[in-house]
């Protein structure tokens, strides 16, 4: 990875403007000194972590829906060495916020369908270049300027993985063999890959309605229309908002909300759906979502915990353990068990067993 | 030699004295000393993990660090709850609480909670993806779960949210439950692709009545089955697609279990709903033991007052190879203060703040006793 070691500030002014939500300090606006252009700078402490983001975001970087790297240094403060990676400034906040900034403005289907679209084209290309981002969920999606035809960005490479290498093997897994493995570890590439998918289905159900799905607020569990729902396959799409989405949105939804990841559809088979090829032909129908993301507010950070912990669950990682044979375990409560049951004839159990029994005749007695 | 201030506001402001700063997966950290080698492990209930070595006991631990504990009264009470559930609990089988601190220097500007336990290295959701189980392994396995839940149960605490991804297994088989006890504060139920709803007990998932702790066992049923076949009993899409899984295989209830549904609502739906008898489990778990077979039978009634206790359930003959009621302990009268009541966020600090300290100044005298039996030996 090419990076300059000399000072970024001689290249870039840095303002005391943080642009970077959560914890502060990460991302800070900067400016160009010669052409006066403004720019994000991240900075990061220099671990190999690090490097592996930087690396895979300025490999996808260029692609119009990614954000762009400019410019990485590698520079030491106090001890510290960071690494400064200098990136496009998406001044158009995030893709939910500006949903709940229209006010009383429709948001409608054929505006879903040309975000989604924007999404997957930004995967596909990851996707091709054998990169899963891995963490794709809202806060990642940024708007480069206010204007209303802004482009939507990809951002963050903090969990990205290039799926083509092999995780190294550690002595943990030294006894690791194909029998134990599930089918998601044998086939990492496509699990991680597929881990985009489902945040993808996840974005555009909430997209559709303004809530996320397998949320159980909407609509009473037992209401008499649920029955006729079930039958037409639509019971994971409550009413009303759901009511007047598309057929095709919903059976995109279906096929990238499987819960077995080897059953999700790919990235290029979304980009082959018709809801996604032909977005611009999406029926124009107004929707829900606007109102239910502001009513949804206090909620917001809820889910986006809830987003967080179920990509973290799906990021799998090298260091699993297995379980050893119980004859080869060190285990406390299994010693004492063992030890137990070496001498019964000496069971002090044996006189309240008499007891317990006595107990059971004179409570059926009664 | 380079500008140093230029980057101060950037990099973060010295922590307190005996603490220090860690930046990880893009999160702060802000941890005593003595905790070093930190490296994240995932992502628990409503906070991240990392694993770490404590230089003082010379073991691994997890450090949770709570997401946004003071975001608002309910967030701080269940991080009040949380706090006093572990404090008070003792149990092999339960996650141990071994250190709660803030770095913050006052009670004013407490933002941030951790908690320490032992490390356990997995889950069983993470086991389950990578090893297939023997009998073995699963008797005890199940028999840990329901041995902790006998402690939980006894101090009137149901844990609502028992699955895979919350209970920790190590290398030698030592399990312990984790993050009980924190049913969510609103009716919304939000979960994600691993869905909590998948091992949730119909009657709580669905309202039909008030629950008891056999809910619980009810998930340790869908557990072990699991343990078993190595996929998921009930992975519904939603609260129907659940319900209809779950009679599949239960049946759809007789005349005297609707009799025991409040609503007269859920009632007529289920009366409407197709008759579906009774799976035949043993060929539905043909792989599984008579005994591990009989076992499911009663944790997976439909009607919680057919569920065995967790007390019962230890007795079945599938688990009696570690069975020992002798060695199976009750907890002890608790003080959860469930009462303690605040109405503002500054409120719930000063109460947290309070727990903290107290939990500290315990620790020290632990301490300071050990050194005198270490002086006196």
């Amino acid at each position: 990875m090419a990076f300059h070691e000399y000072p970024v500030t001689q290249d870039y002014r840095i303002s005391r403007k943080v642009l970077g939500v959560g914890i502060n300090g990460k991302v800070v606006e900067c400016e160009h000194r010669q052409s006066g252009d403004k720019f994000a700078l991240k900075v990061l402490r220099d671990t190999q972590k690090a490097r592996r983001e930087v690396e895979l975001h300025v490999m996808a970087s260029g692609h119009g829906h990614v954000v762009s790297v400019h410019d990485v240094y590698k520079n030491s403060y106090n001890g510290v060495d960071c690494l400064l990676v200098v990136m496009e400034n998406m001044k158009g906040g995030e893709l939910f916020n500006r949903i709940q900034e229209r006010g009383q403005k429709a948001f409608t289907e054929r505006e879903a369908a040309g975000i989604v679209n924007e999404i997957c084209s930004a995967v596909a290309h990851l996707h091709r270049m054998s990169i899963a981002h891995r963490d794709l969920k809202p806060e990642n999606l940024l708007y480069v300027t206010t204007a209303s035809n802004a482009a939507l960005k990809l951002t963050d490479f903090g969990f990205a993985k290039k799926t083509d290498e092999s995780e190294p093997q550690g002595l943990k897994t030294a006894c690791f063999t194909p029998y134990y493995c599930a089918p998601e570890v044998l086939g990492t590439e496509k699990y991680d890959k597929s881990c985009d998918l489902w945040s993808i289905g996840v974005i555009m159900y909430i997209l559709l309605c303004g809530y996320p799905p397998f949320y159980s607020q909407h609509g009473q569990p037992m209401s008499p229309g649920m029955k006729a729902k079930i039958k037409s396959g639509q019971y994971t799409f409550p009413s009303p908002e759901w009511d007047c989405v598309s057929e095709a949105a919903k059976d995109l939804i279906r096929k990238l909300l499987r819960t077995e990841p080897t059953e999700r559809i790919t990235i290029e088979q979304t980009m082959e759906h018709k809801w996604i090829s032909h977005y611009r032909r999406v029926p124009d129908t107004p929707l829900f979502t606007s109102s239910n993301l502001n009513d949804q507010r206090e909620q917001w950070t809820d889910m986006q915990d809830e987003m967080e912990a179920t990509l973290a669950s799906m990021r799998v990682g090298p260091e699993n353990i297995q379980i050893k044979s119980l004859g080869d375990s060190n285990n406390k409560l299994l010693a004492k068990r063992r030890k137990g049951g070496a001498s019964p004839k000496d069971d002090p159990m044996d006189d309240i067993k008499e007891e317990e029994k006595d107990d059971e005749e004179e409570k059926m007695i009664s | 030699m380079f500008p140093q201030t230029t980057m101060d506001h950037i990099l973060h402001p010295t922590p307190r004295e005996g603490y220090y700063v860690v930046e990880l997966n893009r999160s702060v950290w802000v941890v005593p000393n003595y905790y070093i080698n930190l490296t994240p492990i995932g992502t628990g209930a409503y906070g991240t993990v990392c694993a770490a070595e404590c230089t003082r006991s010379g073991t691994r631990v997890a450090i949770k660090k709570f997401n946004r504990p003071f975001q608002s009264i309910i967030h701080a009470r269940r991080t009040y709850r949380e706090l006093r559930l572990l404090r008070c609990m003792c149990h092999e089988n339960i996650i141990d609480l071994l250190d709660v601190f803030t770095p913050n220097e006052n009670v004013n500007d407490i933002e941030d909670v951790y908690f320490v336990s032992m490390l356990m290295g997995a889950d069983l959701s993470n086991i389950l993806k990578i090893q297939r189980l023997n009998d073995d392994h699963i008797q005890f396995l199940v028999y840990q779960i329901l041995r902790g839940l006998k402690y939980i149960h006894s101090a009137d605490i149901i844990h609502r949210d028992l699955k895979p991804s919350n209970i920790a297994v190590n290398e030698d088989c030592e399990l312990k439950i984790l993050d009980f006890g924190l049913a969510r504060q609103t009716d919304s139920e939000m979960t994600g692709y691993v869905a909590t709803r998948w091992y949730r007990a119909p009657e709580i998932m669905l309202n039909w009545m008030h629950y008891t702790q056999t809910v619980d066992v009810w998930s340790v049923g869908c557990i072990l089955a699991e343990l078993i076949t190595g996929k998921t009993l009930f992975p519904g899409s939603d609260h129907i697609d659940q319900l209809t899984r779950i009679m599949s295989v239960t049946g759809t209830p007789d005349e005297e279990f609707l009799k025991k549904i409040s609503s007269e609502e859920a009632r007529n739906y289920i009366r409407n709903l197709p008759k579906m008898t009774r799976r035949d489990f043993k060929r539905l778990f043909a792989q599984a033991t008579p005994q591990a077979i009989d076992l499911l039978e009663k944790m997976l009634h439909l009607d919680p007052d057919r569920r065995p206790t967790a007390k019962e359930a230890m007795e079945h003959e599938y688990l009696a190879a570690y069975h020992d009621e002798t060695d199976e302990p009750i907890a002890e009268e608790m003080d959860l203060n469930d009462d303690v009541r605040a109405d503002t966020i500054d409120e719930w600090k000063k109460i947290i703040w309070e727990e903290i300290s107290d939990f500290q100044k315990n620790v020290a005298f632990a301490d300071e006793e050990e050194d005198e039996e270490k002086m006196e030996s």
